[in-house]
């Protein structure tokens, strides 16, 4: 499974959303209060943050990508080894 | 508590959560797969195992029968005939119709021997693998004008099973066979290394080159080909086919000891 860069994709999207959509959610309830400002500087820096995991995983993506010539060999089929 | 203490908490903490939860469902997915694979991965080797007995077996049964039909014909019909011709010398006919009889009775008793011979090789009994396999191609020497040639590397080699001797034998009986019919070659040498970490049979032509695909392997109608396939699979052993760029065919057959039970 681990050779497969749609499995690195998938896993670095989910890291993405699931790490942001908190954030994301609480976005508007900064804007709208101008006493929480200093908070989003803070949140900035977490986005920052949760952003390494799937940067790394993204590179594993491409790093498993390298000898791959034809789209089928970009996910595992149910012969193949996971 | 302000209200931002609460809030950076309550962020912090829902998107740790839902990071946990995240790298969780990742971790559940390839440790699933992982363990379907390796389900899948047992039940085809319990197919192949299952296919290979039975191939066994059908090997086994195929070898019992045509033993006994060689027997049958060795003991019933070879001493039938030898009793015509001795009973052939008493009786009272003209000599030169009992020349002709006797000539006919000694060429079926021939081809008697020749067919049981051919059935169940006593030869591979009574003088073992590499013998056979010389008597073999001093055979196909006699019949093709001498084109066959033999060279056997024998260091310490590993005592072979009767299954793998007789695999082995009919293989290389099959491949020659289909050198004569086939290939036109002008030189055609049998190479046997044998060991004591493997067996490695080299038969090199140079005819005009073959090398059977997958489906003609599987599917295809050459019984032969299928035949030699199963014995391999039998033994446990591998064969491969190389067209050289100076043409021929070069058959590699190898079975190595490790990897014999």
């Amino acid at each position: 499974m681990e050779r497969y860069p749609l499995f690195w994709i998938n896993s670095a999207n989910l890291i993405i959303y699931a790490g942001n959509m908190v954030l994301f959610l609480v976005d508007s309830v900064i804007v709208d209060n101008p006493e929480l400002y200093s908070l989003g500087n803070f949140f900035y820096n977490i986005t920052q943050i949760i952003y390494i995991v799937p940067t790394l995983m993204l590179s594993l993506a491409f790093w498993q990508l390298a000898g791959k010539k034809t789209i089928s060999e970009l996910t595992p089929s149910s012969k193949d080894e996971y | 508590m302000n209200i931002e203490t609460k809030l950076t908490l309550i962020v912090t903490l829902a998107t740790g959560g839902l990071i946990f939860l995240s790298l969780m469902i990742i971790l559940f997915v390839v440790f699933y797969q992982r363990r379907v694979y390796m389900k899948q991965t047992k039940i085809s080797q319990l197919e192949a195992e299952g296919q290979r007995e039975l191939l066994n077996a059908v090997l086994t049964a195929k070898e019992n029968e045509q033993k006994r039909i060689a027997q049958e014909l060795h003991d019933e019909i070879g001493s039938s005939v030898n009793a015509v011709k001795l009973s052939l010398n008493v009786m009272a006919i003209p000599s030169e119709e009992k020349k002709i009889l006797s000539e006919e009775l000694l060429q079926i008793s021939k081809n008697v021997r020749r067919i049981s011979n051919e059935l169940m090789p006593s030869v591979l009994d009574e003088l073992g693998f590499h013998q056979a396999v010389n008597h073999l191609i001093k055979k196909y020497e006699q019949s093709s004008n001498g084109i066959f040639s033999i060279e056997l590397n024998l260091n310490e080699p590993f005592p072979l099973v009767k299954a793998e001797e007789l695999g082995l034998y009919r293989v290389l009986q099959e491949l020659m066979n289909n050198i004569v019919k086939y290939a036109e070659a002008s030189h055609v040498s049998l190479e046997i290394t044998h060991t004591s970490d493997c067996i490695v049979i080299s038969l090199k032509d140079d005819g005009n080159g073959f090398k059977p695909d997958v489906q003609s392997l599987t599917k295809g109608d050459s019984l032969g080909l299928k035949n030699i396939q199963s014995r391999i699979q039998q033994i446990r052993g591998k064969i491969d086919y190389e067209l050289p760029e100076q043409g021929g065919t070069i058959v590699r057959i190898e079975l190595k000891n490790y990897e014999r039970n």
